[in-house]
């Protein structure tokens, strides 16, 4: 392949990944309420996020949910994975077996099942059947990240612990815990991603009026009550995010120049 | 000498292992002692029921005359040197030293002065405020002694300790940790599978087989008067010769008699005859009560290590002197090199 075809190959690959984005940054700024339009350039949706009090109460509701299940799941889910890793290998393999299908069995079959489940409990549906699916289905992956790091911990550290005076409960939290931070962080990172950009399960387990920001968006598509204010918060977000994690990067390279050093 | 710690009847199995049973030994105050054994023999199991870290399913911990069976770990005064050092990675040198000292609720000042006193004995007071995974493996080895005996205290029970050193390092060590000891005035409780560790460390060495204790005795005890097969094949090198006692301070074995010091044997009773590697004589031929023929060498450094055919069954002698592979060797033993053992119909090897 000659060298400029090379390059233009990367191009559309770029173009495929970042068009869809550009355009919603793109529509975010259009003062036309029909997306096939521009109109002229105007910044009134973003406070339009603030003043359409559904939209508000959704991105509000999304990251209550987000923050209350990766909250709830990473404390679950690093006391499960402790005790996992107390198991024998034989019993292990089978618990992980156990805890890895929910990650790769479809969303939809997990929200169904939920939603099943929910009403033979006869639970109301609403936020609090929502926040027990996303802890639900978050569990999962903050064992999937701190249970290596518990690997990586010196077989002995918890008896360690308890031979220089700590009773079972100060071992863990002040030798275990802190020796698998990293992973407990991760953990909550992927539980938070998880939870705040679902659709599916949050979509069979609510009720009672109660959305996400993904559920509004579903309600409002191709309605006229559906307002541009979406493009300014997913705008939001993704420039949010890139902020976040240019800083990320920076402070690694940082990092690492720092190591050399010594 | 007074007694320390006593284990009465501790039986403990895993599953449908029984690792120990109806096991039975006492440990004296300021005692260096060593449990030593292949793996699997229940010396680990051992030293974690002392440890309070497993706890036995029958049986008594008995320490000071108090049963500590039922104390927790972290309620018991011993403190435990693990295999791989268990330091705590998120913690620096001072901040693991000082752990069991912060649990204790010492006072600033105390935990700084004892921090101190044992940086210093392990030689490593400028490290400090280092992380721990900057250390190297023999300082990290330091660093978990300071942390135990900063605690000051009865029992130090070690477990491995030196397995991940290189040889060179792990010989400072046991000049180190026997030290230390003494210095201390510390019971050591000392698990190893290496058998010269435990000959040139310890008071006391058990060896342990099956759970089963084998023999109890000094080192010296231990190596030249191993009381069965197992203990003179797992403690140095041995040719063990079938033979027979005939009275008098005398025993048959290769067609030959011998002189010998054991008597505590029967007329005709037949024997396991013990005879180290280096505890053969090699004498001209005319004057050889043995006669050989060498089938291999391997030079060891300080001797030769030959194996010689003696009547078609193979023994390991060690000489100083060199010898061509297919020579013609004469050997002689002296009487008190000769060690006798009691025949055990069950034993294999």
């Amino acid at each position: 392949m000659k060298k400029s075809s090379k390059v233009l190959l990367v191009i559309l690959a770029l173009a495929v990944l970042y068009i869809p984005i550009l355009i919603i940054c793109f529509l975010s700024f259009n003062d036309s309420l029909r997306p096939y339009e521009f109109s002229g350039f105007t910044l009134k949706w973003y406070s339009e996020i603030f003043a359409e009090k559904t939209l508000y109460e959704a991105i509000i509701n999304s990251w209550i949910i987000a923050l209350f299940a990766t909250a709830i799941s990473t404390i679950c889910g690093t006391f499960i994975a402790i005790r996992i890793s107390k198991l024998k290998q034989k019993h292990r393999q089978t618990v992980m077996f156990l805890n890895n299908l929910p990650i790769v069995n479809a969303d939809i079959v997990t929200g169904i099942s939920l939603m099943i489940i929910f009403s033979i409990l006869g639970l109301h549906f609403g936020k609090y059947t929502m926040l027990l699916a996303h802890i639900f289905f978050c569990i999962p992956f903050v064992v999937l990240s701190v249970l290596p790091r518990l690997k990586m911990m010196d077989e002995n550290s918890y008896d360690a612990a308890r031979d220089l005076g700590c009773t079972h409960l100060q071992a863990v939290f002040k030798v275990i815990i802190p020796a698998i931070k990293v992973g407990i962080i991760s953990g909550a990172l992927i539980a938070f991603t998880m939870s705040i950009d679902d659709f599916i399960i949050s979509y069979y387990t609510t009720g009672d009026g109660f959305s996400n920001f993904s559920t509004w968006i579903y309600s409002r598509l191709n309605r006229r009550s559906f307002s541009p204010a979406a493009y300014a918060y997913n705008t939001i977000i993704t420039f949010g995010l890139l902020i976040i994690l240019i800083y990320i990067n920076l402070n690694s390279k940082g990092d690492n120049k720092h190591e050399k050093k010594h | 000498m007074k007694k320390l710690i006593e284990l009465k009847n501790i039986s403990k199995a895993f599953d449908e292992n029984q690792i120990l049973e109806d096991f039975n030994l006492y440990i004296n105050e300021n005692e260096f002692i060593t449990l030593v054994g292949p793996s699997g023999c229940g010396k680990t199991t051992l030293l974690r029921i002392i440890g309070g870290f497993e706890s036995a399913d029958s049986g008594q911990v008995i320490f000071n005359n108090k049963d500590i069976s039922l104390l927790d770990a972290n309620e018991r005064p011993i403190n435990t040197i693990f295999q791989k050092y268990a330091l705590f990675p998120h913690l620096n040198v001072y901040d693991n030293i000082a752990f069991g000292l912060k649990m204790k609720k010492k006072t600033k000042e105390e935990i700084d002065e004892l921090v101190n006193w044992s940086l210093k004995l392990v030689n490593l007071e400028k490290m400090k405020t280092r992380s721990i995974d900057r250390l190297s493996g023999g300082q990290q080895q330091r660093i978990a002694i300071a942390r135990a005996i900063v605690n000051k205290p009865k029992v130090l029970l070690l477990d491995e300790p030196l397995g991940a050193l290189d040889l060179k390092l792990r010989q400072n060590m046991q000049y180190e940790l026997k030290e230390l000891q003494q210095d201390l005035g510390i019971t050591f409780i000392y698990v190893t599978h290496d058998q010269e560790e435990a000959l040139s460390m310890s008071d006391t060495v058990v060896v342990l087989n099956d759970g089963i204790i084998q023999q109890i005795g000094t080192p010296e005890d231990i190596y030249n008067e191993p009381k069965n097969r197992f203990v003179a094949n797992f403690i140095g090198e041995s040719n063990i010769i079938k033979g027979r006692y005939l009275g008098n301070k005398l025993v048959e074995f290769e067609n030959t008699i011998f002189e010998c010091v054991d008597t505590n044997f029967v007329v005709d009773e037949p024997c396991d005859v013990v005879i180290r590697p280096e505890d053969f004589d090699v004498v001209p031929l005319k004057q050889a009560k043995l006669t050989g023929i060498i089938t291999d060498k391997v030079f060891k450094g300080v001797h030769y290590e030959f194996c010689i055919d003696i009547n078609e069954k193979e023994y390991i002698v060690h000489a100083y002197e060199d010898k061509e592979i297919g020579d013609q060797i004469g050997l002689s033993v002296d009487p008190f090199e000769i060690h006798l053992m009691k025949v055990n119909e069950n034993e294999n090897t």
